[in-house]
């Protein structure tokens, strides 16, 4: 084999190593974008889906775990990006909560999860100001929606 | 001279074969080793707003999320065999899963064992419809839920199973 041929050898190979590599760190990045977006996707839903079904069955305490439980981990998944963030999903759980805790008589923890749901319902959607009668709403129109879209 | 000529060509066919089988198979071997480092460092430098052990936690969370949520393809048609091997699914999920997500998983186990006690009592087999029917029972009592009588699971289960049938209705 020629010097030049060997060249051409070796550099053949140098050419398909950067090549791979290149698309390869890109596809890499890509796959573990997607997976962490369709965790945290999959953890909000997952998570208001039970809130939804505990807040209709289950008793006024396991209700209100379940709640806590969806508001902690949407929490979570809005740290751990500013564009995860779901303040609406957020403001709904706590009127959810709002209404557990009127169901347990509770009222000042009722109207502290009224105000936390306004709060949320403000930063999502500003300029509006939703009644306490509203937030309501809203929630059961989900709710009912969701029970209609469950799988 | 003309030895010599067949010596250089054989050579140039050679390298040229060489070049181009080193071209994709070194691409394929860059390519496999570059995806996998590239994926683990991204996935160590996501949600690092979080800090280290909340993004732990996250993380955690997100890989059950994530089985649980892909298990569901399981049930999308409610009939027995799929809600069997859903159940098998989740039972083995259950003590790998984030803590947190246990309650999630043991609820739609439940709904499952309903679902199936409805497809098994419809089929006569009355001691495995029982056996289900109990599964749920203690797994929605620990879930708080008020009414586990016979009648709240059947509906449950019946619930479940309507859900399909309007899926399919709806196609």
């Amino acid at each position: 084999m020629t010097r030049g041929m060997k060249i051409s050898v070796v550099a053949a190979s140098l050419i398909g190593l950067m090549m791979g590599a290149a698309f390869g760190v890109k596809q890499g990045i890509q796959s573990a974008r997607s997976l962490d977006e369709g965790e945290l996707l999959f953890i909000s839903h997952a998570a208001a889906d039970f809130a939804a079904e505990q807040f209709k069955y289950a008793d006024v305490a396991h209700a209100r775990e379940a709640t806590l439980l969806q508001i902690k981990l949407l929490q979570l998944v809005g740290r751990a990006g500013p564009d995860q963030s779901d303040e609406k999903e957020l403001g709904l759980a706590y009127v959810r909560l709002a209404m557990i805790e009127k169901s347990g008589d509770q009222r000042e923890a009722e109207r502290a999860a009224l105000d936390m749901a306004r709060e949320y319902f403000r930063r999502s959607l500003p300029g509006k100001e939703l009644t306490d009668d509203q937030m309501r709403n809203v929630l059961v129109q989900m709710d009912e929606a969701m029970e209609r879209a469950r799988p | 001279m003309g030895k010599e000529w067949a010596k250089v060509r054989l050579s140039f066919v050679l390298s040229l074969l060489a070049c181009l089988a080193l071209l994709p198979l070194g691409g394929y071997v860059a390519y496999l080793v570059a995806a996998r480092i590239a994926f683990r460092y991204e996935q160590l430098k996501s949600f690092s707003t979080l800090g280290r052990q909340d993004s732990q936690e996250l993380r955690r969370i997100g890989e059950t999320a994530y089985a649980f949520s892909v298990s569901q393809l399981l049930v999308l048609e409610k009939t027995q065999w799929p809600l069997e091997r859903h159940i098998g699914v989740l039972e083995k999920l259950r003590p790998k899963a984030a803590h947190e997500f246990s309650p999630i998983i043991e609820l739609r186990l439940a709904e499952d064992h309903a679902a199936v006690a409805r497809l098994e009592e419809q089929a006569n087999n009355f001691v495995q419809a029982a056996g289900h029917r109990r599964i749920a029972e203690d797994l929605l009592h620990s879930l708080g839920w008020r009414d586990v009588s016979e009648n709240a699971l059947n509906q449950l289960g019946d619930r479940q199973l309507q859900s399909s049938l309007r899926r399919r209705a709806e196609k």
